[in-house]
């Protein structure tokens, strides 16, 4: 885990249990330094998103608990804050799924944040910058935008939230690698506009490793490896596991059984 | 030293033949199953050890239960919320009366007969929700119910039956089913018959059709579920079962009064398989206890505390918002229900020293 | 055209009614079945207010109005909203156990006495010197205009009426977007109870107050289910309709027909078209 002493975001030894019995994860400790974009990786079912939403605030609707460890937020812990809380301090999230209003058009999607600030018409013209395809749909309604479409509303929407945490859960998810790319492209644009910290989850870690400075991977719901991205993208067993990179070109099937392959997380 | 090492199939989890895998999980350890035959002993001694008022009360459960279950398989487990219960009740008991009555069918065919009417009435019940979801299908059953209970109370009435039709003991050969004790083992027998029934429907390809329905109907119609034929098939099926309970409780209670079966008795079915446990059969079997036995359990408190006055005089309204009470209760305290609250309890005794299922290995 | 008077008092009744019940569920998806006991208890608490507080008959109406208002932020912070989450039929069943409770609180602090709920004005009116209007009919169609202006202007064009709209759709979205869900949505409990209170009271102050009363209010629930459930808009046209139908029966066929007519039309509006006049059509999908 990287030493920050001002770590904008510092998750200890994070526990949560789904249905008062099935713990998802367990022992999750990382910490997000300031201006950094942090990636976390995993398979499905790893427990990123869940560590995600205990971050953000769980609302009852998923019989979810954190059962131990702290989550501290510019050096406040904010465990079981509910949502509108979180998001007022300017860490905000967005979801993998469900992430625009659907009967609302673009432009009342943007507008819909509150607090925005006698400046939202400025802000929200920075928003069609980023994305000029949103102001070319922009009276459409939310439910009839594509994947990509929607995507860039969300981050859209996300931003006129003014964050200065933003998480992003899954959001090459469902799109084209050029789409993802741009997108990636913009994220990086708005970090340093906004002086932003990302917090990006992912299991496209090609992708995701492209932009990241530090990076986690997380595994049955702990995490069993970090570094900065460099680290991550020279290691053996990431190339080929996460990244599809094999040592040797030629692939016997010996190696397709990668149960039985042992991933060596450390040095 | 003399180390023997026991196999381990007395686990539950581990199962070595497929006839073992298949046994209901309520009997598939011997621990299990002693307790319940300690239960059904109890079961079976029961009108031995209590009076017959008492016995009367678990034989209104035993009916309220098939009832029940018969909503719960609809609602809970299918997800068609059906607002109409009563009616399907009154339309059991009322071709039963009517049958009995006018044409003098014996009861081993009219009981039949009143489940054959009730899958009619489920099929045309089943229709609008080839179109409706949720809350609307919910109001189109109701008005359903509303077509019945007019229909009916019209015959009550014009047919000159004041307060209801009389229906006698039924007959199954010599024998006369009357009085409380055959009853409570007749129906013992019928309530542990249903609950396998529905049990193994479930488990069948056709419940797993109405929970894959349920669940997600897009993805369901996608691998080929007919989800049309299935909803309808768990509208028959469900009413023609509530029929059948109507029925058998119009030969027990000998009467089938039209002013019994209001939108307040579907509310107490309702309440009966939500504070049990939607979908879940033991929760439909605990919930029609509980809220069938709560009344009873007032009036006694009432006696024995001697409650004098206003809460004496307006009995009644204090009962039914008792009720409420009960019912607001348990939805916010485990909305769940009480088959949350018994599994919770398993799970401690599972878990135990530990709180929480652990995380699955890391892959080494 | 007395004729004509009477459908449309009947509609202004019928829309105000009907209100309370599509702004909760515009907010939380939830059909208030409480509602009906909740209009019968508070036109019985106007009257006993009016008894014991002195003035002028407005007084008890502004006390009760705000009752009412606070009524429903209570029944949201300790009913609904600790349900969040939970199915939305657990949450119905919760209302109508709701509704059970007040019924019986009702009946044992007024015991079923029909009282008269009196507005203190007995004054008749003559329209265009063809039918007679009594001072509180008017009340009613003023009410109902100002009320309905206030509350479209509200959801159209404020932050709050927006917010509300949102929450609605997605509420952890909402949530995660800086909403605060708990106030929005009991904001929209409290203008619904008020609104049931302000129906409750002109109901009464119409006709008379009894627990039958309630049956009276069902019939709402057929004017919302026309309109759509959602739609506030669709709330005007509805009540006018089924004010029509049902006063067009009793006067040229049958008043046990007018009795049953906001049901007929609420059945055929669900085979026809379940969404009501303007309610969204994607809210068949979603229920």
């Amino acid at each position: 885990m990287q030493q920050t002493d001002n770590a904008i975001l510092k998750v200890n030894k994070l526990e949560v249990v789904y249905n008062h019995v099935s713990t998802a994860i367990q022992g999750v400790s990382f910490a997000v330094a300031p201006g950094q974009i942090f990636t976390l990786l995993g398979a499905n079912g790893a427990g990123k998103t869940t560590t995600l939403r205990a971050v953000s605030g769980f609302l009852g609707a998923d019989n979810a608990d954190i059962t131990d460890g702290d989550i501290f937020y510019l050096d406040q812990r904010i465990n079981d804050l509910p949502p509108h809380k979180v998001a007022h301090r300017a860490a905000v999230l967005v979801p993998e799924r469900n992430k625009v209003f659907e009967t609302l058009t673009v432009e009342e999607n943007l507008e819909m944040p509150p607090n925005q600030g006698a400046d939202r018409k400025q802000k929200q013209a920075k928003i069609y910058e980023y994305f000029p395809r949103l102001y070319e749909r922009r009276r459409h309604r939310g439910a009839f935008l594509s994947g990509g479409e929607r995507q860039m509303l969300a981050i859209g929407q996300a931003l006129l939230c003014s964050p200065k945490l933003l998480m992003l859960d899954e959001v090459s998810m469902g799109l084209s690698p050029l789409l993802v790319s741009q997108i990636l492209a913009s994220l990086i644009r708005m970090k340093n506009d906004l002086d932003l910290t990302i917090l990006l989850v992912e299991q496209n870690a090609a992708a995701a490793l492209e932009i990241a400075d530090y990076a986690a991977i997380m595994e049955n719901g702990r995490i069993v490896f970090d570094g900065t991205s460099q680290k991550l993208l020279s290691h053996g067993d990431v190339k080929e596991f996460y990244l599809g990179i094999r040592q040797n070109s030629k692939a016997s099937y010996a190696d397709v059984k990668q149960y039985r392959r042992t991933r060596r997380w450390w040095g | 030293m003399n180390l023997t090492i026991r196999p381990a199939t007395r686990s539950p989890y581990l199962k070595t033949s497929y006839t073992k895998d298949m046994i209901i999980n309520a009997f598939a350890t011997p621990f299990r199953r002693k307790w319940a035959v300690a239960g059904v002993c109890l079961l079976l001694a029961a009108p031995f050890i209590f009076g017959s008022y008492i016995i009367h009360i678990a034989n209104l459960i035993a009916i309220a239960a098939i009832s029940a279950l018969a909503l719960n398989l609809l609602s809970g487990n299918a997800g068609l919320l059906s607002l109409g219960h009563a009616g399907f009740l009154a339309a059991g008991a009322f071709t039963t009366a009517i049958f009995t009555v006018r044409f003098g069918v014996p009861f081993w065919v009219v009981v039949p007969m009143s489940a054959v009417v009730g899958a009619f009435l489920g099929l045309v019940a089943g229709l609008p929700s080839l179109r409706l979801k949720g809350m609307y299908l919910g109001l189109s059953t109701l008005a359903l119910h509303y077509v019945i209970i007019y229909a009916l109370s019209e015959y009550q009435f014009y047919g000159g039956f004041g307060f209801g039709i009389p229906v006698k003991d039924p007959h199954i050969g010599p024998l006369v089913l009357a009085g409380e004790k055959p009853w409570y083992y007749f129906l013992c027998a019928l309530v542990f018959l249903v609950a396998l029934f529905i049990k193994n429907l479930l488990r069948s390809r056709v419940g797993r059709a109405w929970i894959a329905i349920h669940n997600r109907d897009i993805a369901a119609e996608i691998i080929g579920i007919n989800i049309g034929y299935y909803k309808i098939l768990a509208f028959m099926v469900s009413t023609s079962l509530t029929s059948f309970a109507g029925s058998l409780y119009a030969f027990y209670t000998n009467v089938a009064a039209v002013d019994e079966y209001t939108f307040g008795m579907t509310i107490s079915y309702l309440a009966m398989i939500i504070v049990g446990g939607l979908g879940s059969i033991l929760g439909s079997l605990m919930g029609a206890f509980l809220i069938v036995s709560l009344p009873f359990v007032m009036i006694y408190l009432i006696d024995l505390l001697e409650v004098t006055g206003a809460i004496k005089d307006y009995f009644f309204a204090v009962q039914t918002g008792l009720f409420g009470v009960v019912i607001i209760v348990f939805l916010l305290a485990e909305p769940l229900g009480l088959a949350e609250i018994w599994r919770r309890i398993q799970v401690y005794f599972q878990l135990w020293p530990f709180r929480y299922k652990p995380l699955s290995v890391t892959k080494r | 055209m007395p004729f004509f008077v009477s459908v449309v008092v009947l509609g202004c009744i019928y829309s105000v009614l009907a209100a309370g019940f599509v702004v909760i569920y515009k907010s939380s998806r939830v059909l208030n079945f409480s509602y009906t006991s909740v209009a019968v208890m508070l036109a019985y608490l106007t009257i006993s207010v009016m008894r014991h507080v002195p003035g002028p008959p407005v007084v008890a109406v502004i006390i009760v109005l705000a009752f009412s208002f606070f009524l429903g932020l209570v029944i949201y912070r300790f009913f609904i909203r600790p349900m969040a989450g939970q199915p939305i039929f657990s949450i119905i069943i919760l209302t109508v156990a709701l509704g059970i409770v007040v019924d019986a609180i009702t009946i044992l602090i007024w015991h079923c006495e029909t009282e008269n709920l009196f507005l203190g004005w007995r004054a008749y009116y003559s329209v265009f010197g063809m039918a007679q209007i009594s001072g509180v009919e008017i009340l009613i169609i003023l009410t109902a205009i100002v009320f309905y202006t206030g509350i479209l202007l509200f959801y159209k064009h404020s932050k709050t009426g927006w917010q509300m709209r949102a929450s609605a759709e997605n509420v952890l979205l909402a949530a995660q977007r800086g909403i605060n869900i708990y106030s929005i949505t009991g904001l929209s409990w409290g203008i619904g109870i008020l609104a049931t209170g302000m129906a409750a009271i002109l109901l009464g102050a119409n006709s008379s107050v009894s627990p039958q009363m309630g049956h009276i209010a069902v019939k709402a629930f057929a004017v919302a289910l026309v309109a759509g459930l959602d739609s506030m808009p669709g709330c005007i046209p509805a009540a006018f309709i089924v004010a029509l139908a049902e006063l067009a029966a009793n006067t040229y066929v049958n008043p046990r027909l007018a009795d049953a007519m906001p049901f007929m039309i609420m059945l055929v509006v669900l085979v026809a078209r379940p969404w009501g006049l303007m309610g969204t059509e994607e809210e068949i999908e979603r229920v």
